[in-house]
């Protein structure tokens, strides 16, 4: 994570509100996890098993 | 005994967050699991070039975001891309800010270009440290650090939108990405 500078001390002249600075890094996890806390669709499992499948006839 | 680690378990084991990262780049779900689909079939295929005990999670990105760049992207503008085809992610949007006037976070975040959300997803979010996902993107650490920093210095200005000025310049801004968004993302990436 960028660390929280004072104003006026971040390249290229732009300071990010720290308020808008944490909202987005709340933001950030809580979409990332909504998807990732889901489980596992069935599709997926299924693949990999056909997959596995598919290898132990071939050896 | 220690069993040498079976790749499917590995592999079911880093679906969730493949998921959530194919969703970051696609913006919509069917879509970001058919990514995912072709990922675990390339990763499955290619088992063999993975070092065991490096992070399987940061490979299958690398492979992930291939197929995206390579393949997936080009069918992107055969499927409409409205904004309804991700409603179901934004409806359960709880914004935990009520007391400031942000705009619709999601909705932000889909109008950066793909690299800085990529960026700012992979550090902000999957927990890859600057250098891993720098590696994983093929650029310097340094590009990704600016990356991050400017997604979020203009994610801040789409979110702030509205608050203090109805019909800005920025408006006219979000109206051009609409329109032509390659063109916009290329200017934003070179400047």
């Amino acid at each position: 994570m960028i660390e929280q500078k004072p104003n006026g001390d971040e390249p290229e002249g732009i300071s990010l509100d720290p308020v808008i600075q944490a909202h987005i890094g709340r933001e950030l996890r809580a979409l990332f996890d909504e998807i990732a806390d889901e489980p596992v669709p069935d599709r997926f499992l299924a693949l990999l098993q056909s997959l596995e499948a598919k290898k132990q006839d071939k050896s | 005994v220690t069993e040498p680690p079976d790749p499917k378990v590995e592999l079911i084991a880093a679906i969730p967050r493949l998921r959530a990262f194919a969703f970051s780049l696609c913006r919509n779900a069917d879509r970001a699991d058919d990514l995912v689909q072709q990922t675990l079939v390339k990763a499955w295929a290619n088992m063999k070039s993975f070092e065991p005990g490096s992070n399987i999670a940061a490979w299958l990105y690398t492979i992930l975001r291939n197929e995206f760049y390579s393949e997936f992207r080009k069918l992107r503008h055969e499927v409409a891309d409205t904004d309804g085809m991700f409603a179901a992610r934004l409806a359960s949007y709880p914004t935990q800010d009520s007391h400031m006037d942000f705009q619709d976070f999601r909705t932000a975040l889909f109008k950066l270009a793909d690299d800085h959300r990529e960026a700012l997803m992979l550090i902000g979010a999957s927990g890859l440290s600057y250098e891993e996902a720098a590696q994983l993107c093929g650029c310097a650490v340094g590009t990704m650090k600016s990356r991050v920093h400017r997604a979020r210095a203009k994610l801040a200005d789409l979110l702030t939108l509205g608050s203090a000025d109805h019909i800005g310049p920025d408006k006219k801004w979000q109206a051009a990405v609409e329109i032509t968004g390659g063109a916009v993302r290329t200017a934003l990436t070179d400047s």
